[in-house]
């Protein structure tokens, strides 16, 4: 018991002022193990290795790669102004565009930060020129960003997949429905607001059908780095890191070679933040894997399996709590953490009252997307707010519409599972 | 020195990220298209991954890159909170420490095996993990230094 009291303790002090996830978690790890006594220390350095020895990890850093080669590669106008085509000329035009552009882009992208800059730069300043509150533009971006975490490619569904052992591909072909569903019901909204004048009604000028088609044109060429790795994923020709490859080496021809964006400094800096990113990301999966394995080690996990089970109330009240869970804890720990301590401890008991695994893994990241833009501390929320040079508490007003619309949309997502599980057991995921 | 040596490391980054994309592609490239699947290219891909992730690691405490949660140490005074601050690179130098001893132990107990696949041996599979515990009590010292040098640079982290 003191072995629990010693990590859970020393993690929650460590984490409060401000020492990094990862090295908190291995510090309260080496704390307990040295209280503790009989296992070997050695552990603690063997699980960071362990925790990652296996090939789905190995997506991470291809799919950073691939996404920071296109993000170089200025395909961020070509999809904004495509979205902008599509969507832009009716009422309430900015705010769809907003949220089209981002499926675009979270296609291409696995990370919510990467997208939440390109679309807030792009989108930001045209918005506050078209009439909005520049704290309500800047809510549409981050709900826009919440609802992106649901379009794959996702680092989130990469890494909880692999821990886990769940299909990467059944992750991301589960999230498409909701991530639509979320869309819709993100422009529906925007749509009365601003027909009731709370938001502008702005709309970008009707374009012609050329217009349309040249944006189209320009557009195909990242939009067919989604193609290849769906298509391939779902065709059941790529495992989800085999795709990574080819999305990359695509990456890499397109924006080199056919749109000659990246120099070779450029292609330099790509690789190094995609190497610091990985070893930042991978070492915290490592750090929560002994972390986890010594919660498991003294039956944690189990006891708080046995007390959810006696408070009882079933499957929707299990996934109900898991929302409340991941939505306080993606709030206050941001959501890799919160993925990484508490999925391994949630999804036996999922298992145990029924819960489809593809079902409960895309309910948890569809939570986390919701956690990281809720106000007032989201992390996604507070670099869009820096973009956007508002203060983070002039957003809490304007967000929390968008905010209760997701969470209703997340418990749509937990009372029918089929909006979830009808495409996986279509393509046979 | 520091600029050299920051470089170099980088590169070795660079490198290594260049090397696994290209070796995970030619697995694909071999089972796809020329039907002849590699046995080493899955082992030699997930080497250079752990490579990519300690060294990676390790220069993410350069660039400040590894995140934590401000929201309580920014209720804190000021002063109060530059005190606190300075527990974080204590807990990384105890991380180091503890990735270079144990890493060191997990090197030798593996100092004979060899991959199925390769001839290789898994020493080069843990070396990373002392290796990046080297890296990151270098640049906790180089930060120190900056630190010392000029006490005022200290905002903008986790950028």
């Amino acid at each position: 018991m003191s072995t629990m009291f010693v990590l859970l303790g020393s993690f929650i002090a460590l984490i409060a002022i401000n020492v990094p996830v990862a090295f908190s978690m291995v510090v309260s790890c080496i704390l307990a193990l040295f209280v503790q006594g009989t296992i070997p220390m050695s552990t603690v350095t063997m699980k960071l290795y362990s925790g990652i020895d296996t090939f789905p990890f190995l997506a991470i850093p291809l799919f950073i790669l691939a996404g920071g080669l296109m993000e170089q590669g200025g395909i961020s106008q070509r999809l904004v102004r495509l979205a902008s085509n599509l969507v832009g000329h009716i009422r309430g035009g900015l705010g769809f565009v907003v949220v089209v552009a981002e499926i675009f882009f979270s296609g291409i992208s696995g990370s919510s930060i990467a997208d939440a800059s390109a679309i807030g730069a792009l989108l930001l300043p045209s918005m506050v020129r078209a009439g909005y509150p520049a704290a309500h533009a800047a809510s549409i971006v981050a709900a826009a960003t919440g609802m992106g975490m649901m379009i794959p490619p996702c680092l989130n569904m990469v890494v909880l997949g692999a821990m886990s052992n769940i299909s990467i591909a059944g992750l991301f072909m589960g999230g498409f429905l909701p991530g639509f569903l979320m869309a819709i019901t993100l422009m529906i909204l925007i749509y009365f607001q601003s027909v009731r004048g709370i938001l502008p009604g702005a709309t970008v000028a009707k374009p012609s059908f050329r217009e349309v088609m040249i944006s189209v044109r320009d557009s195909a060429i990242p939009l067919m780095m989604p193609v290849i790795i769906f298509g391939g994923i779902f065709a059941g020709i790529f495992t989800a890191t085999e795709a990574a490859a080819v999305a990359t080496v695509y990456a890499f021809i397109v924006s080199c070679f056919w749109y000659k964006e990246i120099g070779r400094r450029e292609l330099y800096k790509v690789l190094v933040d995609t190497a610091i990113m990985t070893g930042v990301v991978s070492l915290l999966v490592g750090a929560a894997t002994g972390f986890s394995w010594i919660l498991a080690t003294h039956q944690v996990p189990r006891m708080i399996g046995d007390s959810i089970t006696a408070i009882g109330g079933g499957k929707l009240m299990f996934l109900l709590l898991t929302i409340a869970v991941f939505l306080v804890f993606g709030m206050i720990l941001d959501g890799l953490p919160a993925i990484l301590i508490f999925f391994p401890i949630l999804y036996p008991i999922a298992q145990a009252v029924g819960v489809h695994p593809l079902h409960f893994g895309v309910l948890v990241i569809a939570v986390i997307g919701v956690a990281i833009i809720a106000p007032p501390i989201g992390l996604c929320l507070v670099i869009i707010c820096s973009i956007a040079k508002v203060k983070l508490t002039d957003t809490i007003k304007p967000l929390i519409p968008y905010t209760l619309i997701l969470i209703i949309d997340l418990i749509i997502m937990a009372v029918w599972p089929w909006l979830v599980l009808f495409l996986p057991a279509v393509f046979k995921v | 020195m520091e600029k050299l040596f920051d470089r170099l490391i980088e590169g070795f980054c660079a490198l290594l990220m260049v090397v696994l994309t290209v070796t995970v592609f030619i697995q694909v490239f071999n089972r796809f298209v020329l039907q002849t699947p590699l046995a080493w290219s899955e082992d030699l891909a997930m080497l250079l991954y752990q490579w990519v992730v300690f060294v990676g690691a390790a220069l993410g405490v350069k660039r400040l890159r590894h995140f934590g949660i401000e929201l309580v140490v920014r209720q804190f005074p000021e002063r109060l909170r530059h005190r606190v601050e300075l527990l974080t690179p204590l807990m990384m130098l105890i991380v180091a420490v503890v990735m270079i001893a144990q890493g060191y132990t997990l090197v030798k107990i593996n100092f004979n095996r060899t991959f199925a696949t390769m001839d290789l041996s898994y020493i080069w599979a843990f070396l990373p993990i002392p290796l990046g515990g080297v890296l990151i009590v270098v640049y906790l010292i180089q930060l120190e230094i900056r630190r010392w040098r000029e006490p005022h640079v200290e905002e903008g982290r986790h950028a």
